[in-house]
C-alpha cells in the first residue's frame, strides 16, 4: 500500500474488548501456534459467505487480557435494482477485491511496517454456512495466504463468528441470540458445550423474505434492500398513519416461517387496489409504504414472539441481535420492549456483529486457535467450503461445559 | 419468575384478577400468564358449565359456546368447578403485547384465546383428555395505556386445575432418582449435584430412564396423539411440559395406567377430518395436506423429546409405536393404520427438510 493510507477512514475505531466479562474458560497457554514478538496474538479473517467481502485483523492481548480489532475493511457488492446477488458475480467480486482488502487491512493495523505479517499468528476464513462460490474464491485467498507466510488455517463457521463478536463486543456472558440475515433466522442459545438452535424458519429466511419483496416493489438495493424497506415503513408517524393490513401470522412452535406470508404479501401487489408509491385516493387502496409497514410489523412479531419463547424455555434475560436484519430499527425497538417487560436486557447494536466481516470471523478463529479447537484449526485437506454448515455442528470449547438450564 | 411479588407484575393484570386474594402467578410464558386462583364462594346451584354462564356466552366455534365471565368479583361466583369438589381454577391470561401492532395483537390474543377453547373443547368432545374450559373474559388491564385509541385488554380463559406434574418434570425426577440410575441405559450417572454454572464432564450427563413407566407413558402418548389427529386437532406446540400426569404414582407399579392430560392448545389448527359422514372421497391434496400437518406436529414433538431429554430415542420410538397401533372404532378397520403410515412417512420427509436448513450466511 502507498504512503497515503492514513487519509483513508479508519475502520476500527472501537475500544478494546475486556475478556473476563464473556465467562469464558481459562485461555490456555500457547502450545501449537507462536504469539509474535509483543507477545500478542493476532489473527487475519477473510469473510465472503454472501455479497460481503471483508477482512479482519483482530488483537489478543495478554496482559491486559483484551481483544482488539485493527482493522476491518469491508467491499459489499450491490446487484442491480429487480435482481438478487448472484452467486457467479459475487464470487467475481470478491475475487477482484480480497487481495486489496487484506492490503488494506495489514496497512491500517501495522501502519508503515514493510512485513506485517510477521505479526501474525494465524488465518481464519469461512468455512460455511453461505453461498459456494463466494466462499471459494475467499478460502482460496485464505489458503494461499498460508502458504506464503507459513501460518495455520482456521475453518469459522459464520454464525459462530455472529455470536461471538457480539458477545465480546457487548460483554454479554450468555445471551439468546436472534440470528437474521439475508439467509439465516435462527433464534440459538448455548447449552451443553454447543450453540443450539432452538428455533428457526422452516422455509426461507426473513432477509430473504425482505429481500424478494423489495425486488417486487422495486425498491433499490443501495445500500440494501432492507434498509430501503425499513425507509419506507418509517413514513408511518403519528400524524400520519400507514394502513396496517393482516398477513398470514406463523408461527409453528418455536419455529417460523415466511414463504406463505411472502406470496400473500406479493399476489397483494398484483391487485388493483395497490397503487405503488400512491398517494391513497380511498381507504381500500395500498400503497408501498402500507405494505413494507405492515409486512415489517408482522414478521418482527413473530420473531420476538419465537425469541421470548426461547428466553421463557431457557429462563435465560439477556437477548442479542445478530446478523444483516438485525441493524433494523424497528426490529430493534421492538425487542426492547419485550425485553423490558420481561425484566430483562437488550444487548446494544453494534455493526461489528450485524454486518457480515472480516473481524468478527477473526474473533471466532482466535478462540478457535487460542483453545486449540479440534473443529477449528485444520489442515489443508479439510478446508474446503461448504454451502450447508449448522450452528450446533460446532463445539464452543472455549465455553464452561454447563449443563442447559432447558435440559 | 414464578414467585414474583404481586408489585412486579407486568403489566399489571385486570383489577377482576387482583381482587381475588388468593390470586398466584404459576408462570409467566412467552405467550401468556397462568395463574392459580381459588374461588371465594362456589355456587352450589350451578353444578355443570353450562348453567353458568348466566345467559352470556361467547361463540368460538361452530356450535361451541363458551361462558363469558363479565365481572369476577360477582357474587355468588359464576364459576363452578367440576362437580363442586376443587374451588382452585387455572386462568390462562393473554396480556397485550407492547411491542406488536396493537390490532395484530388483538386479533392474534383474541383469536388465539378463542381458538384454544375452541380446540380444547373439541378434544373433550372426541375424548382426548385435556382440561376442562370453564369460562372466557375479556378485560382491560390496568393502567394500560390507550395505543392507537384501543385500550389494552387481556383474554382470559378458565379452566380446571389438573393435579399432577408434567411429562418433563416426571422423566426429570426419574433421572434423579438413584435407585434407578441402574436402569438407565447409559453408565458413569455419578452426577453430583450440579447447578448451572458448574463443570461436568460429558459422562456425566443425565441420561433419561428407560423403564416400564416412562415406555408406558411414551405410549400412552402416542396413542392419545393419534386420537386427537383422527378428531382432525392439531396441537402445535407438543412438548413434554405440555402434557400432564394426573397424581402419577410415588413408586413404580406395573398395573399403573398413565393417566395423562393435553395442556396448552395454544397453538393449535384444526383441519378437516378424512372421514366425514357421507362424505368419503377426499382429494389427493387434501390428505396430503393432512398429513402434512399431522407430521410437522409429530416433528416438533420429536424435536422437544430429544433436547429436552438426552438419550430419549427409545421413548420417541415407543411414541410412534403408541401412534401407530392405535385403533379407532369409529373408523373402518385399517383405515387408520393407513393414514398413520402416511403421517410417518410424511414424517421422515419433515425431517430430511428441517436436516436440509443448514443454511445460507
Amino acid at each position: 500500500m502507498s504512503k497515503d493510507a492514513p487519509n483513508k477512514a479508519a475502520t476500527a475505531t472501537e475500544p478494546a474488548c475486556p475478556v473476563s466479562p464473556l465467562g469464558n474458560l481459562a485461555i490456555p497457554p500457547p502450545s501449537h501456534y507462536k504469539p509474535n514478538s509483543d507477545g500478542n496474538t493476532v489473527v487475519l479473517g477473510i469473510e465472503g459467505s454472501a455479497n460481503k467481502c471483508g477482512v479482519g485483523i483482530l488483537c489478543y492481548n495478554p496482559k491486559d487480557e483484551t481483544y482488539q480489532t485493527l482493522s476491518n475493511p469491508r467491499k459489499t457488492y450491490v446487484s442491480p435494482k429487480g435482481c438478487g446477488f448472484l452467486p457467479k458475480e459475487t464470487a467475481w467480486h470478491h475475487q477482484a477485491h480480497v487481495v486489496a482488502l487484506v492490503r488494506a487491512a495489514l496497512d491500517e493495523a501495522y501502519p508503515g511496517e514493510p512485513s506485517p505479517e510477521r505479526y501474525l499468528s494465524g488465518i481464519a476464513f469461512t468455512l460455511g454456512p453461505g453461498m459456494g462460490g463466494p466462499l471459494k474464491s475467499c478460502a482460496m485467498a485464505a489458503r494461499t495466504l498460508s502458504l506464503i507466510w507459513k501460518l495455520p488455517l482456521i475453518a469459522v463457521n459464520h454464525c459462530i463468528a455472529h455470536i461471538e463478536m457480539g458477545r465480546v463486543a457487548t460483554s454479554a456472558s450468555d445471551p439468546v441470540v436472534l440470528y437474521v440475515s439475508g439467509g439465516n433466522t435462527q433464534v440459538i442459545a448455548y447449552s451443553d458445550g454447543r450453540y443450539r438452535i432452538f428455533g428457526e424458519t422452516i422455509d426461507i429466511a426473513v432477509g430473504n423474505c425482505l429481500d424478494r419483496f423489495a425486488r417486487v416493489v422495486g425498491l433499490s438495493n443501495d445500500p440494501s434492500p432492507g434498509y430501503n424497506i425499513e425507509l419506507e415503513a418509517r413514513k408511518h408517524t403519528a400524524e400520519n398513519q400507514l394502513k396496517f393490513v393482516e398477513l398470514p401470522y406463523v408461527v409453528k412452535g418455536m419455529d417460523v416461517s415466511f414463504s406463505g406470508l411472502l406470496t400473500f404479501i406479493e399476489d397483494m401487489t398484483k391487485k388493483k387496489t395497490f397503487v405503488g408509491d400512491g398517494p391513497r385516493e380511498n381507504d381500500d387502496q395500498l400503497t408501498t409504504a402500507d405494505l413494507c409497514y405492515s409486512l415489517q410489523e408482522t414478521i418482527f412479531a413473530m420473531l420476538i414472539e419465537i425469541t421470548e419463547r426461547t428466553m421463557a424455555h431457557c429462563g435465560q434475560n439477556s437477548v442479542l441481535i445478530v446478523g444483516g436484519v438485525g441493524c433494523n430499527k424497528r426490529l430493534q425497538g421492538m425487542m426492547a420492549d419485550m425485553v423490558v417487560d420481561r425484566g430483562g436486557t437488550l444487548c446494544a447494536m453494534d455493526h461489528r456483529y450485524c454486518i457480515d466481516n472480516g473481524a468478527m470471523i477473526a474473533q471466532a478463529g482466535i478462540f478457535g486457535l487460542q483453545y486449540g479447537s479440534n473443529d477449528m484449526v485444520v489442515e489443508m485437506k479439510d478446508t474446503e467450503c461448504t454451502q450447508r454448515f449448522r450452528t450446533d455442528a460446532v463445539e464452543a470449547i472455549w465455553r464452561k461445559r454447563t449443563r442447559g438450564k432447558h435440559s | 419468575m414464578a414467585n414474583k411479588p404481586r408489585s412486579n407484575w407486568s403489566p399489571a393484570p385486570p383489577v377482576e384478577l387482583t381482587s381475588n386474594s388468593s390470586l398466584e402467578l404459576l408462570s409467566q410464558g412467552a405467550e401468556a400468564r397462568v395463574w392459580l386462583l381459588e374461588l371465594n364462594e362456589p355456587d352450589a346451584t350451578a353444578d355443570s358449565i353450562g348453567s353458568v354462564g348466566r345467559g352470556r356466552t361467547v361463540n368460538v366455534g361452530r356450535s361451541i359456546s363458551v361462558p363469558q365471565l363479565t365481572s369476577f368479583a360477582q357474587k355468588p361466583s359464576p364459576l363452578l368447578v367440576g362437580n363442586g369438589v376443587s374451588r382452585a381454577v387455572i386462568c390462562k391470561e393473554r396480556f397485550p403485547k407492547k411491542y406488536r401492532h396493537p390490532q395484530l395483537d388483538v386479533s392474534l390474543t383474541k383469536s388465539r384465546t378463542k381458538g384454544e377453547a375452541r380446540s380444547l373443547v373439541r378434544c373433550q368432545r372426541a375424548g382426548v383428555p385435556c382440561p376442562n374450559v370453564l369460562a372466557i373474559a375479556q378485560w382491560p388491564i390496568e393502567s394500560g395505556e390507550e395505543r392507537n385509541g384501543m385500550s389494552p385488554i387481556s383474554y382470559c380463559l378458565f379452566m380446571e386445575k389438573v393435579d399432577g406434574c408434567t411429562v418433563r418434570q416426571y422423566l426429570e425426577v426419574k433421572s434423579d432418582e438413584p435407585a434407578i440410575k441402574s436402569v438407565a441405559t447409559e453408565p458413569a450417572l455419578k452426577r453430583s449435584k450440579c447447578n448451572d454454572e458448574t463443570l461436568y464432564q460429558p459422562q456425566d450427563r443425565v441420561t433419561t430412564v428407560i423403564d416400564a413407566d416412562t415406555l408406558r407413558v411414551a405410549n400412552t402418548v402416542g396413542a392419545i396423539l393419534a386420537r386427537m389427529h383422527t378428531a382432525g386437532i392439531i396441537h402445535g406446540d407438543l412438548t413434554t411440559s405440555n402434557i400432564m400426569i394426573r397424581n402419577p404414582p410415588a413408586k413404580s407399579d406395573d398395573s399403573w395406567n398413565p393417566q395423562l392430560v393435553f395442556i396448552d392448545f395454544g397453538l393449535a389448527s384444526s383441519i378437516s377430518q378424512t372421514n366425514q359422514a357421507g362424505k368419503k372421497a377426499k382429494s389427493h391434496h387434501k390428505q396430503q395436506h393432512n398429513a402434512e400437518e399431522k407430521a410437522v406436529d409429530l416433528y416438533v414433538l420429536e424435536r422437544a423429546f430429544l433436547s429436552t431429554h438426552p438419550g430419549s430415542d427409545k421413548l420417541v420410538d415407543e411414541v410412534w409405536r403408541g401412534y401407530c397401533e392405535y385403533e379407532d372404532a369409529s373408523l373402518p378397520s385399517g383405515e387408520y393404520s393407513q393414514t398413520a403410515n402416511a403421517v410417518m412417512k410424511r414424517l421422515d420427509q419433515v425431517r430430511m427438510r428441517g436436516r436440509k436448513r443448514e443454511c445460507f450466511g
